[in-house]
């Protein structure tokens, strides 16, 4: 019955790599951001922006280069060494608001929530948003 | 930014051992002195001379704590106009204003004024070469 009774939490970053680049670039904190795979080839992380001007998940370079063009969309080439770093800070901060904790990609992991009373789950949540 | 310096104990086959063997300490780790919360913490290099009042200068580094809330008179990374600048919060009257340094300073910012500048983090920390 014990797993009848286990919460987990699925932490996952928006957009993380164009929330990176925007860190420590603020001119770029408004505006539609892509990050591109290596080589430049696809695209791999896009802003709610860029969402909007229809940049889908994945898609050739080649084939939005219009839009980017004509929308002024920022784009960046994988910088994977300071996506590591923030993750890696991410992952030690997420650590301390439970005592299991999964890491399954670079942006996800999963928390062990049981402990928490039902009624705190969405407030401890919140928590966790504002800290990261 | 790991800093180490080596004790060097003297080896001893036989005989009388070092009298220092049982005081050796810990290495020096700038990391704990410098650092208290090390994944909310980052090193900004410093670009011009705005802040040289309150002893910042160009090339220094900052160490910048981006979890911590930023007191009366604390010194700050904020972004203003889309760039990430280091000022002075200064507190009065309920109003908070960003200088650089000084309270007369006739370049001061209201923050009230103008929500949308963000206080990016606090800075702990100037690492300066003489």
């Amino acid at each position: 019955m014990l797993y009848n009774k286990s919460k987990i939490a699925l932490v996952d970053c928006n957009s993380f790599y164009v929330s990176c680049e925007r860190l420590f670039n603020p001119s770029i904190a408004k505006k539609p951001v892509i990050v591109l795979s290596s080589n430049d080839g696809c695209v791999i992380s896009r802003s709610t922006e860029a969402k909007k001007l229809g940049i889908k998940m994945g898609e050739p370079y080649f084939k939005v280069k219009k839009i980017i063009k004509e929308n002024d969309v920022k784009t960046f080439s994988t910088n994977f060494a300071l996506y590591g770093d923030i993750s890696r800070r991410v992952m030690k901060t997420l650590k301390h608001f439970s005592p299991r904790m999964e890491i399954y990609s670079i942006d996800e992991a999963f928390l062990d929530f049981s402990s928490i009373k039902n009624e705190d789950l969405l407030e401890h949540g919140y928590k966790i948003k504002k800290t990261i | 930014m790991k800093v180490i310096l080596q004790f060097h104990l003297n080896k001893v086959g036989a005989g009388f051992p070092s009298p220092a063997t049982d005081y050796v300490e810990d290495d020096i780790d700038l990391n704990i002195h410098l650092i208290k919360n090390i994944p909310s913490t980052f090193l900004i290099r410093v670009q011009g001379k705005s802040m040289n009042k309150v002893g910042i200068h160009n090339d220094d580094l900052l160490v910048v704590d981006k979890s911590l809330n930023p007191k009366n008179f604390s010194t700050v990374i904020a972004n203003i106009n889309e760039e990430l600048v280091v000022k002075t919060l200064i507190k009065k009257n309920n109003q908070s204003f960003l200088t650089s340094g000084s309270e007369e300073f006739k370049d001061k910012i209201n923050l009230t004024e103008n929500p949308e500048i963000i206080i990016w983090g606090v800075v702990t920390y100037v690492i300066h070469a003489l």
